[in-house]
């Protein structure tokens, strides 16, 4: 969490560092007076973190997962066209292609030197979350000395496509000890949401925004594929594909740059 | 382009920010039969794995004892280790089945009789020794070594002794040799804590002084004690490193003949 964190405001302040330098890594663009209130073109590249709740779980003698909810990271790319409307409304459209993830390992090693190169155990998480989606959202320019700020709230439509990977063993070498885990679940998903945030804008037409959304996902097809074995025998595998239309919330955070052009 | 250097940081950032992930190690404690178990799986992946290794190693010591290798009839050699005072060993006779070496030192002198039988059963126990658990070793044939940890009951006993050993082996002649060819630290502990004087810090080593005539060494030949090897656990760090005193043979007056044995 401190790592993120750090990192997150890393980037923040080279953002500032940009906007207090008037643009310390663009000379090319210094150089252009632009108007930010005319309307324009958007790229963006973003940083996000979106809840999810995997739906693994298991409890086998030396393992118990249950399904928890997880902070996905990842981020997108997009682009989108601004239009004032007037001195300080405007409305945006973008569409954003996004990735977030999920990762974690562990192994368990023996604290005997002598067999320390063996993995006991190893616990392998991996879960993906990706799409697309297509936003519209309504923005107030309040002119500030040497940038606008830009509260927006927006709403949005869009895919998504889950795939959720556990695998786990513990292997002692001696057969009635054995146990083992693996789950694959794929999941179609279609998303409406409401977001809200503020955009930084500078002459330079650098511009920078944090949004929070809140997204209402709905699952649809799911695919699982789940095995358990214990002492060295299959004592459940189930594998096969549902409708579920499930609706479930959940809350993301974007931090990005963008351009305006 | 000033441009290419945002874009740049702005994927460098996104990347750190993007989750990586977490890889965590965690040491669990294990008992000893859990530990048996997991030592005869490496030990077992070892021997398959390294098989060819070992099958070379094998060949390669048992063609040493043709004549023109590098040990022949007559060498004489000084053994020295720490702290004891020096062996001499004489080859009294080589050939392609057998070698006989005579060793004297600071105990009774001893004639040994080693055989390519002797030699491929200490290249069996090298193998299981170099692929213990927690043993490591290199993989040239043609400069062998492997180190040995090994704890007496086990680690974690407070009354214990560790033993931490380097073997060199060479593939162009007998494992015998090998024996001279050895570091190795015993330190004896009581209640936890180390016992001073039952810290050895061992070399062993060999070295070639001259040839002699073996004719000179008849007579000592019959005086001398003969031994044959009865296993191959006089390589085993456990076992006596100086050849004088090694138990793990069977010796007897007279079990050699000169004529026969020697000057055949």
């Amino acid at each position: 969490m401190m790592k993120k964190i750090l990192l997150l405001s890393l980037f923040f302040r080279i953002s500032l560092t940009f906007a207090e330098d008037g643009g310390l890594l663009f000379d090319d663009f210094d150089q252009r007076t632009r108007d930010l209130k005319a309307s324009s073109w958007i790229v963006f590249i973003n940083s996000e973190v979106m809840q999810f709740k995997p739906l693994q779980s298991f409890s086998l003698e030396n393992k118990e997962i249950k399904a928890r909810e997880k902070n996905y990271n990842g981020g997108g790319v997009g682009i989108g066209r601004k239009w004032w409307l007037g001195s300080y409304f405007n409305t945006t459209t973008e569409i954003a292609l996004f990735f977030v993830q999920n990762r974690n390992e562990e192994n368990k090693i023996p604290s005997e030197d002598t067999i320390s190169t063996y993995v006991v155990s190893n616990f392998k998480e991996l879960h993906i979350h990706y799409g697309s989606r297509l936003s519209q959202s309504i923005g107030i320019g309040i002119e500030l000395p040497g940038f606008i700020l830009e509260p927006f709230a927006q709403i949005y439509i869009g895919l998504g496509f889950n795939d959720s990977k556990v695998g786990y063993y513990w292997d002692t070498q001696i057969a009635s000890e054995y146990e083992s885990y693996n789950s694959k679940i794929t999941e179609n998903t279609l998303y409406q949401g409401v977001g809200a945030g503020f955009n930084i804008l500078i002459d330079s037409g650098l511009m920078t925004y944090v949004k929070v959304m809140k997204n209402t996902i709905t699952v649809g097809k799911r695919k699982t594929s789940t095995q358990i074995s214990t002492s060295g025998t299959v004592v459940e595998d189930l594998s096969n594909s549902q409708n579920i239309n499930e609706t479930i919330d959940k809350y993301s955070l974007g931090i990005g740059l963008g351009y305006l052009f | 382009m000033k441009i290419g250097v945002l874009i740049v940081q702005l994927l460098l950032i996104n990347f750190f920010t993007f989750s990586c992930g977490s890889y965590t190690d965690v040491k669990v404690d294990l008992n000893q039969t859990q530990i048996d178990a997991i030592k005869n799986k490496l030990a077992a992946k070892c021997l398959t794995d390294k098989a060819t290794l070992f099958s070379d190693l094998k060949t390669a010591t048992t063609n040493s004892f043709d004549s023109g290798k590098i040990i022949a009839t007559g060498n004489k050699y000084k053994i020295t280790q720490t702290d004891v005072s020096e062996q001499t060993l004489v080859v009294l006779k080589i050939d392609t089945a057998n070698i006989y070496v005579y060793v004297t030192g600071s105990l009774t002198p001893r004639v040994y009789k080693y055989s390519i039988a002797n030699n491929q059963s200490h290249v069996d126990a090298i193998k299981i020794l170099a692929c213990g658990a927690g043993n490591t070793f290199t993989e040239d044939i043609n400069s062998f070594s492997y180190d040995i940890l090994n704890y007496e009951p086990d680690k974690t006993d407070d009354d214990r002794t560790e033993q931490k050993g380097h073997f060199d082996i060479k593939s162009d002649r007998p494992v015998f040799f090998s024996l001279f060819s050895r570091t190795y630290l015993r330190t004896v502990y009581l209640n936890g804590k180390v016992v001073e004087d039952e810290k050895q810090d061992i070399k062993v080593s060999y070295e070639k002084t001259e040839n002699v005539s073996i004719d000179d060494y008849e007579d000592r030949f019959n005086l001398a004690t003969h031994c044959t090897f009865i296993n191959a656990n006089w390589l085993d760090l456990d076992a006596n490193s100086y050849l004088a005193d090694i138990t793990k043979v069977t010796c007897s007056a007279n079990a050699f003949n000169w004529t026969s044995d020697i000057k055949n």
